[in-house]
């Protein structure tokens, strides 16, 4: 039942997905360009913490306590000596975790319920809706204190909490795209050359809905750090010792204003992180949705 | 399909949405670990009276769909319970808090529309000129700095700094005080919490305000309006921007959400008594009748919102199709 001719293709498969990127990447805007680099730098800095990172996030220098921006500690240290940057470094972790890993799980679930939906429509169709419905009726960071007051804090769980709200804007979306696409002449002529129902769905028309998946999927990135951030301010989230952004945050609060450095630095790390995915998404919504492209001259 | 019947089934959608929410957050209780009489019973009252008491109301013994049932039917009629730390009943401390969340979100929505729609049709306007671009990037700020974070920095700069400063703060560094005993004194604490919570909400309404704008300028009837020499001021705002309020009001409801949001932490940092700052005592508290309660409440909320913002703009847009 597998379909061969796709894979004629498969030789210079590798070869013209990079070429493909690169070209996506020359016609983003700048800001676009630039955010894109932002987002490569906070990966690798997850990713290399331990080569990038001055010292031990968690190694307590008594003698540094609370001193400020440095030489030693350019981003100064917090009431038990440790260095700021190190835990800032470290803190790209939990939430490009919560980033990355639970809006991929979204995805994961809402792309398949959605298709489904819109692919059988009917009774099934009406049922799953009308469950993300439910799910979408209560305001993310509600939702996230129920799940996580009532199943505990930590990183699990937020991940858990992020995937759930996330998931039926996935199945909206895509269930849109399959009605749309369902109508297509080709998805007809598949039809009329005896494909299954399924690999119709997984081969013809899910490759066409992704898009609007991929660039949803950098603005979730964005709200979901923020999402973490929030828990974890609230001390709901990722809990210490693990450094995170919003952690380090909600810890400097009652070292203000002399101390200012605690809460300020952790803030700006989210924000210039959150602001390189949204800038990103929209060079990418830009790219792929022809009715919002603003004109040739609509660089930033 | 005629408005009517679009409205009736739009009516009609709202039944199952809620029914689930409220499925959901019944079975929050069932979720927890360990004994629900535990769960809803502070250990200084789980007395044989008390426990026996609890157990008859919410049917204990008996199938689940038969608990959920007394459970809804008690929901249904304002009844949600006792609130397990606070000891007062649910409805009560909802309504209370109600006030002082609506409070903020209206400095915020009007700091919204203040910010958010001049700058919005400037940016249509001038699309792709530096205005435009400056706004879009303004607008990005406002979208991605952390709400919390905001707060604590407006604190650390008007408060606390200015404080250092000038001997004074400009704004007290939290609290609230009821506008009825001194109108004064509530402005003067409701201005940066209010604004703060808008800071995220005007940058999402101004970019939308802008693609909408953009969307009714690039219509026939504005060109039709230009070549027939009206002024240019008068298209934009009296052709353009009357169109476009239509979206725009409708983006406002639908983000209501994003504000409720926004509220749990800024109620937070500035210690204001709304309902964000309920849920998160109840959640600390693990106060499960009042963690229901605020959830089916304020999810109530968010589908009237809604619905009410559909069928207005399904009213007001005589192009749309009823589907």
């Amino acid at each position: 039942m597998t379909e061969q001719h796709h894979d004629g293709r498969h030789g210079d498969g590798r070869l013209s997905v990079l070429r493909r990127a690169l070209a996506l990447y020359g016609r983003l805007d700048t800001g676009a360009q630039l955010s894109l680099w932002i987002v490569v730098g906070v990966i690798t800095m997850a990713i290399a913490a331990p080569v990038l990172a001055p010292y031990d996030p968690a190694a307590q220098d008594y003698e540094a306590s609370l001193s400020g921006p440095s030489m030693e500690h350019p981003l100064g240290t917090d009431l038990t000596g440790r260095d700021i940057l190190s835990r800032l470094i470290f803190g790209t972790r939990a939430s490009l975790k919560v980033g990355l890993v639970a809006v991929g799980m979204a995805i994961a679930v809402g792309v398949p319920l959605g298709s489904f939906a819109g692919y059988v429509g009917g009774w099934t169709d009406e049922v799953i809706m009308r469950a993300m419905d439910v799910v979408i009726s209560i305001p993310a960071l509600v939702l996230g204190l129920a799940i996580v007051g009532t199943l505990g804090a930590g990183l699990i769980n937020v991940i858990a909490v992020v995937a759930i709200v996330y998931s039926p804007q996935y199945a909206r979306l895509i269930r849109g795209s399959v009605l749309s696409e369902k109508e297509e002449e080709y998805v007809t002529a598949a039809e009329n050359t005896g494909l299954r129902d399924t690999s119709i769905l997984v081969k013809h028309i899910l490759p066409n809905a992704m898009t609007p998946v991929l660039v949803q999927a950098t603005y979730h990135v964005a709200t979901a750090i923020i999402l973490e951030a929030s828990l974890s301010f609230l001390g709901l989230g990722v809990q210490p010792p693990t450094p995170t952004w919003g952690v380090m945050i909600s810890s400097g609060r009652q070292y203000l204003p002399a101390e200012w450095w605690i809460s300020t630095f952790p803030g700006l790390a989210i924000m210039v992180t959150v602001l390189a995915f949204n800038i990103l998404g929209d060079g990418l919504r830009d790219e792929f949705d022809p009715r919002s492209v603003t004109g040739q001259e609509g660089g930033a | 399909m005629g408005y009517a019947n679009y409205a009736l089934k739009r009516v009609l959608l709202t039944i199952p949405v809620l029914l689930g929410v409220s499925i959901g957050v019944f079975l929050l209780v069932k979720l927890t670990p360990g004994d629900p009489v535990n769960t809803l019973l502070p250990p200084n009252q789980r007395t044989p009276a008390r426990i026996a008491q609890l157990e008859a109301r919410l049917g204990l013994g008996q199938p689940l769909y038969v608990q959920y049932w007394r459970w809804l039917v008690h929901a249904v009629q304002g009844d949600l319970g006792r609130s397990y730390a606070l000891q007062r009943p649910v409805t009560e401390l909802i309504l209370e808090r109600l006030w002082p969340t609506a409070q903020l979100s209206l400095v915020a929505i009007l700091t919204a529309l203040l910010i958010a729609i001049p700058t919005g049709v400037l940016s249509a306007v001038y699309k792709d000129t530096w205005v435009d671009h400056a706004n879009r990037f303004v607008a990005f700020f406002g979208i991605s700095v952390p709400a919390f974070w905001l707060g604590i920095m407006v604190i650390m700069v008007f408060s606390l700094f200015w404080g250092n400063w000038f001997g004074d703060g400009l704004i007290p560094a939290g609290g609230y005080v009821k506008p009825s005993q001194s109108l004064l004194d509530w402005a003067h604490r409701v201005i940066a919490p209010g604004i703060t919570l808008g800071v995220g909400y005007s940058a999402l309404t101004a970019r939308l305000t802008r693609s909408a704008m953009v969307e009714v300028l690039n219509e026939e009837y504005i060109e039709t309006a230009r070549s027939k020499g009206v002024r240019e001021s008068v298209v934009v705002l009296l052709h353009g921007f009357r169109n476009a309020l239509i979206p725009i009001v409708t983006v406002l409801g639908i983000h209501i959400g994003f504000l409720f949001n926004g509220s749990i932490v800024v109620e937070q940092v500035f210690q204001w008594p709304g309902i964000g700052r309920l849920l998160y005592q109840s959640v600390l508290n693990k106060d499960l009748p009042l963690i229901q309660g605020i959830i089916l409440f304020v999810a109530g909320v968010f589908v009237f919102a809604n619905l009410t913002v559909d069928l207005l703009y399904a009213y007001l847009d005589p192009r749309i199709k009823y589907d």
